[in-house]
């Protein structure tokens, strides 16, 4: 394993150096972002499990003297939560930790947090990063963002949803993503609120779900900052009003999408299944290393992310 | 003439020679793999963890598998990515379907997960193995049981009609059928009548991995 010695570090052991700069230290981290979207949960499990079931349509007409029709629940699909371990360690001889003049080396914990929070950043934010592929799939089946999530209901369901013939592109499915990719434009934000104005529950009776938080990488902040700020219907000189400011919506930058034009919506938390799982909060421990004296510092931690639901997300990756 | 067990307790880990804990790895295992904890694995010619060919001594055993094989329906499924989840499926049994939605899966309650990875001991020559002894050409009890002289010597591996593995004293030509040096023999398989420096049949041995049978540390 790899150890910091004083060989590595020379500048560390003569005073007379005015400034050091750090990085974990001279350069402020951004805040937290993941816990403003996600659900962020405890387990006391290796995994954690969720399961979807499907209730009833609507009444049917009985006629006169005929006996009710019955009808069942429908058992759904699984989704599994498997906390992955993650963890970093560093190693530093007793003697350049005796003789460090500036306390830098003394500082490991504070950067091995650093390296903690950049972690739990990007495992919670690839969820949006990859939930246009199958790297990241909800309990049925398919990517988180997809314009065809089927339905428990099937094509009775969109058959029974009034008026959703006119925003899904497939039957017996619901979308939360547009058939074609779009960029981020008061159109595209028209779209998935006709969307979820549209939404259904499985078996294809209106539900409620307002969404509520654009999601954005820092490229398309200004873009929103037009769609969500102008009085006047953006982009244009007409005098139309701008119609998407009624839909409260707001937005927030994350700093660790990794795509330039993908962004999302969603709604405020209790109406989604976004989940982060800390199965284990960072933790950070240390221990001479008794044949050498060397200082290890670690820090690790247990979590999971993931999507039980597409519900309360919509999300276009792009183009 | 036949081993003289036709099940052997799993082969691993038992000491060091530096006194860290055994090198583990975690590789994404390849399909189809049905073989039990306890054995030898290597890496496929596509990448993946696979069981042990049982005949590649030069290069051919990168550890002691610490879990069964999966028998994952694609190779590595499962294996998390860059910053990335465990998953889809993330368990290894997987039943029935679900209504209207085919890609969906419906997993038993305390199924066994599964990230796709196989995880094993690796054969590096700082890792002591143990494994039980046995004789795929032995024909009387002497041939079964270890003695000091097999401390030192080199043997092969052979897999019994079971999947289990021993350490194989028919196998003694070095660098056509052997993979270890015996570095010891347990204690505890010591013959019970008290004579001194004498086992049982079948005792568990210590062995290395020759460093010429290592596939990821050897040469």
């Amino acid at each position: 394993m790899p150890t910091q010695v004083r060989g590595a570090f020379p500048k560390l052991l003569a005073a007379g150096l005015n400034h050091i700069y750090l990085d974990a230290v001279d350069t402020e981290q951004r805040a937290e972002e993941f816990s403003k979207l996600f659900n962020v949960e405890t387990s006391e499990s290796a995994y954690e499990q969720d399961a979807k079931f499907g209730t009833f349509g609507p009444l049917q007409e009985k006629p006169e003297n005929t006996p009710v029709a019955y009808t069942n629940m429908v058992q759904g699909g699984d989704k599994r939560y498997v906390h992955l371990t993650y963890g970093l360690a560093v190693r530093t001889s007793r003697e350049l930790y005796d003789d460090d003049k500036y306390g830098i080396i003394k500082k490991a914990p504070i950067a091995l947090a650093r390296s903690e929070r950049y972690t739990k950043e990007m495992v919670a934010m690839n969820i949006f990063n990859q939930g246009f592929t199958n790297n990241v799939t909800t309990v049925d089946g398919v990517s988180l963002f997809n314009a065809q999530h089927p339905l428990l209901g099937g094509a009775e369901a969109t058959n029974i949803g009034p008026g959703v013939g006119n925003v899904i592109y497939a039957v017996g499915t619901y979308p939360n993503r547009p058939a074609v990719d779009v960029d981020l434009s008061i159109t595209a934000l028209q779209l998935a609120t006709n969307h979820y104005e549209r939404l259904i529950d499985s078996q294809g009776m209106p539900i409620t779900i307002r969404l509520r938080l654009i999601v954005i990488p820092p490229e398309l902040k200004f873009i929103a900052r037009e769609i969500l700020g102008s009085s006047g219907k953006p982009g244009t000189d007409w005098n139309d009003i701008n119609s998407i400011i009624g839909e409260d919506l707001a937005f927030m930058v994350s700093h660790y999408t990794t795509s330039q034009g993908a962004w999302w919506i969603i709604s405020d938390k209790q109406y989604h299944y976004l989940k982060v799982y800390m199965r284990q909060a960072p933790k950070s421990s240390y221990d001479d290393d008794f044949d050498t004296d060397a200082i290890k510092q670690k820090t690790t931690m247990r979590m999971s992310a993931g999507a039980t639901d597409w519900l309360g997300t919509w999300g276009s990756n792009g183009p | 003439m036949p081993a003289n067990l036709t099940v052997h307790t799993p082969m691993g880990a038992v000491q060091t020679i530096s006194g860290n804990t055994p090198l583990t790895a975690a590789m994404p295992e390849l399909a189809g793999q049905t073989f039990l904890l306890g054995i030898p694995v290597q890496l496929s010619t596509t990448g993946f963890i696979q069981r042990w060919d049982g005949t590649t001594v030069a290069a051919g055993i990168a550890g002691i598998t610490l879990q069964p094989g999966s028998n994952l329906n694609i190779n590595g499924r499962g294996t998390p990515g860059w910053f990335s989840q465990v998953g889809p499926p993330a368990a290894i049994q997987t039943y029935g379907a679900v209504v209207n939605q085919p890609p969906a899966y419906n997993i038993a309650v305390g199924a066994p997960p599964t990230d796709g990875r196989n995880y094993f001991e690796r054969a590096v020559s700082d890792t002591i193995f143990e494994g039980q002894f046995d004789n795929s050409a032995g024909s009387v009890a002497a041939d079964y049981a270890p003695t000091l002289l097999d401390i030192g010597k080199e043997y092969g591996i052979t897999f019994d009609a079971n999947g289990t593995a021993y350490v194989d004293k028919a196998k003694a030509v070095s660098g056509t059928s052997t993979v270890l040096k015996i570095t010891g023999i347990n204690p505890v398989d010591a013959v019970q009548d008290g004579t001194p420096n004498t086992w049982i049949m079948n005792a568990r041995v210590r062995f290395v991995v020759l460093p010429s049978a290592q596939q990821l540390y050897g040469g």
